[in-house]
């Protein structure tokens, strides 16, 4: 019992134990930002199993459930006023693109960059270039993380990143591109500044950008 | 000059000699065409073709007519959205329907299935499709409103006929002009996958498999006879090629601990039963498997295709050469946005690998979608120059398919016998075997359209 065996507890994805713990770490009054950081830490864990080879995609589906069960019981405390702001790591707007309905591997990936620590905007599936620049503007994201699953949707990534550019957005944003059919020779022929291999690769792929250690 | 009957035969020899991973000439090449000669002909919207097979039928004999050097083709998706819209299908996302008319159609992940429900379903399978997930997916099938119900399924054997009538003219037409025949006779899915893609959705279904794998694998058990008889209802004698699709959609996100506890037993059961009556199963090893080669060695050698997306070929080769014939090499990817270049690089690149023994088919890692038609060209100039084996080709008879007992059992457990309703009768006032002989003839005849209606 205690943060450091929550951690460890949600890298083991122990659900009923991780979600109990919560529950008691808040009954006895501990900072709601250190439980926080401590499932984040816990969701780091996950990663590095994820990067190692000892996890897959389903595991990472199953620590996704459980963080957000676990946001559910904590967004009311860390709303209440009592505790400091949540800061974020960044600002992500994510989409499938037009013509592409698959959501799967977004709202992974959206999950994953949720529980380390990025605000992530959703804009859903089947987006229009033109509705992706005119969200850019509204909420001026730090970077914009593109998705499709069919090859016929590549066109998709590209004339999104094209409008990007075309209304001027280009420099006011980095992108990130990943999917099925998507390669590192195809992000980079098409312009984005980074490629997420799988359904992990986004979130040190998103850091290293904010860190302004990947350029286009 | 070849004649085209003696061209087929090669044709379907050198298939099954690299199934059956003996001597033959060169490398043989199957064209996964989908909905992409509606693209290539550019004439038709991807609507006009999922709706009408005559538009399908159309496209494709004008690719065939530029590109008739496949050796087969992998089934073409049916053109059928109206036995969809009869149903009242929500399933999947039809290209003028919910998305643009040029889009491609496409299966998005929804759940129709609790988790609170797979004692429900061990169960019943049958009746749990039927009852529960057919009026939650089709609202066409409503409980209280039989007259719409009925409508619904009259329209599907109406149209499912019309349908299978078509598809055989056409496909005996290219067999006759272009010497190309359809590889695969049917499809089945690993238990895992059917309850993943039909009830739990993908999400909930992955989650199940960490959280509640007893579960699965009960209601795997539960659902094996069903998904075995419907794979090969209704398959006729004759074809050339008794090729069983296997697409697996699961298996890539899992580790090779779940792979081994919650599907593996149950694909290699289906693998034996099929192949043991006479069928090759080509499995679609979707995503990158390569964590489950090691275990793929146990699949009977020379009776099955295994088909990788994104499997590092090298791995497969090492693991699987030599004992079970590997199909893919050429990404969807590159013929959709490489150059011709690239399609030569990447023929060379996996020539070297596998040019040096039988067992493996060229095709694409996907359906051809995006295809830039200089790349098809590429493909095939490259091919001719890389895909030679040098050996000799013999032709080679089809296999026959067994009517094994095992399968006549599990067709009795889907039907209604006749002493289950030989009371509602009554009293017979003449011949009770000529009513039982049709009672039972129909009850195994609509299996076929039972499973068309089931899976909508």
């Amino acid at each position: 019992m205690g943060l450091e065996s929550l951690t460890a507890k949600i890298t083991d994805l122990e659900i009923e134990e991780v979600l109990a713990e919560v529950k008691q770490l808040i009954a006895s009054k501990t900072a709601p930002l250190e439980i926080l950081a401590a499932c984040r830490a816990g969701m780091e864990g996950v990663g590095k199993r994820f990067e190692k080879g000892e996890y897959y995609v389903a595991d990472l589906m199953l620590a996704g459930s459980i963080f957000q069960e676990v946001m559910q019981i904590l967004n009311p405390v860390l709303n209440s006023g009592d505790s400091t702001q949540v800061k974020s790591s960044g600002k992500v707007i994510i989409a499938t693109v037009r013509d592409d309905i698959h959501d799967i591997g977004k709202n992974l990936v959206k999950s994953m960059l949720a529980a380390n620590g990025f605000e992530v905007i959703d804009l859903g599936v089947n987006v229009e270039p033109e509705v992706i620049c005119r969200e850019i503007m509204q909420h001026q994201p730090d970077i914009l993380a593109l998705s499709c699953l069919l090859t016929s949707t590549l066109d998709g990534i590209e004339d999104t990143i094209a409008e990007v550019t075309k209304q001027g957005l280009r420099d006011k944003v980095k992108i990130i591109v990943g999917g099925a059919p998507v390669t590192e020779k195809l992000a980079a022929d098409f312009g984005a500044d980074a490629y997420g291999a799988d359904a992990y690769a986004a979130v040190p792929q998103c850091q290293a950008l904010l860190e302004g250690k990947l350029h286009a | 000059m070849h004649d085209t009957a003696l061209l087929l035969k090669e044709r379907t020899s050198r298939i099954r000699a690299a199934i059956r991973l003996q001597e033959h000439d060169k490398v043989p090449v199957v064209g996964n065409l989908g909905f992409w000669p509606v693209k290539y002909q550019n004439k038709y919207t991807m609507q006009e073709a999922f709706y009408d097979i005559d538009i399908m039928g159309e496209s494709y004999e004008y690719a065939l007519q530029r590109w008739n050097q496949w050796d087969a083709l992998t089934t073409s998706v049916t053109s059928r959205a109206p036995l969809l819209d009869a149903m009242g299908s929500t399933r999947y996302i039809i290209p003028g329907r919910e998305i643009s008319p040029d889009s491609d159609y496409q299966h998005p992940d929804q759940s129709f299935m609790e988790a609170g429900e797979y004692d429900e379903l061990i169960k019943d399978p049958v009746r749990f499709q039927a009852n529960v997930i057919l009026p939650r997916v089709c609202k066409r099938i409503a409980k209280d409103d039989l007259y719409e119900t009925i409508k619904a399924i009259a329209k599907v054997i109406v149209f499912s006929r019309e349908l299978q009538e078509k598809s055989r003219r056409y496909w005996s037409g290219w067999a006759e002009r272009y010497a190309v025949s359809p590889l695969m006779c049917s499809v089945f899915l690993v238990p895992v996958d059917a309850i993943i893609d039909h009830y739990r959705g993908f999400n909930q279904g992955l989650i199940d498999i960490k959280l509640r794998p007893e579960k699965l694998i009960e209601a795997s058990e539960a659902l094996m006879d069903n998904l075995l008889n419907s794979a090969v209802a209704g398959i006729p004698q004759g074809l050339d090629y008794p090729v069983l699709y296997n697409p697996q959609h699961v298996s890539p996100f899992i580790s090779p601990k779940d792979y081994e506890k919650v599907y593996w037993p149950f694909y290699k059961r289906m693998v034996d039963v099929f192949t043991e009556r006479g069928h090759t199963v080509w499995t679609v090893f979707e995503g990158a498997q390569d964590q489950h080669l090691e275990k793929l060695q146990e699949l009977p050698p020379g009776k099955c295709v295994a088909h990788f997306e994104k499997t590092d070929l090298e791995n497969a080769k090492r693991y699987l050469g030599g004992r079970i014939c590997i199909a893919g090499g050429m990404p969807t990817s590159i013929l959709a946005k490489g150059s011709p270049q690239d399609v030569e690089e990447q023929v060379a690149k996996v020539m070297k690998l596998f040019a040096d023994e039988p067992g493996f088919i060229m095709c694409a890692d996907g359906g051809l979608n995006a295809a830039k038609p200089e790349n098809i060209d590429a493909w095939f100039k490259a091919m001719d120059k890389y895909g030679q084996l040098g050996g000799k080709l013999e032709l080679l008879p089809p296999v026959e398919i067994k009517q094994d007992e095992s399968m006549a059992g599990i067709k009795q457990k889907l039907i209604t016998p006749w002493d289950a309703v030989r009371d509602d009768f009554g009293d017979i006032k003449g011949d009770e075997q000529i009513i039982k002989q049709y009672w039972e003839q129909l009850e195994v005849e609509a299996l076929g359209l039972v499973n068309i209606i089931m899976q909508a």
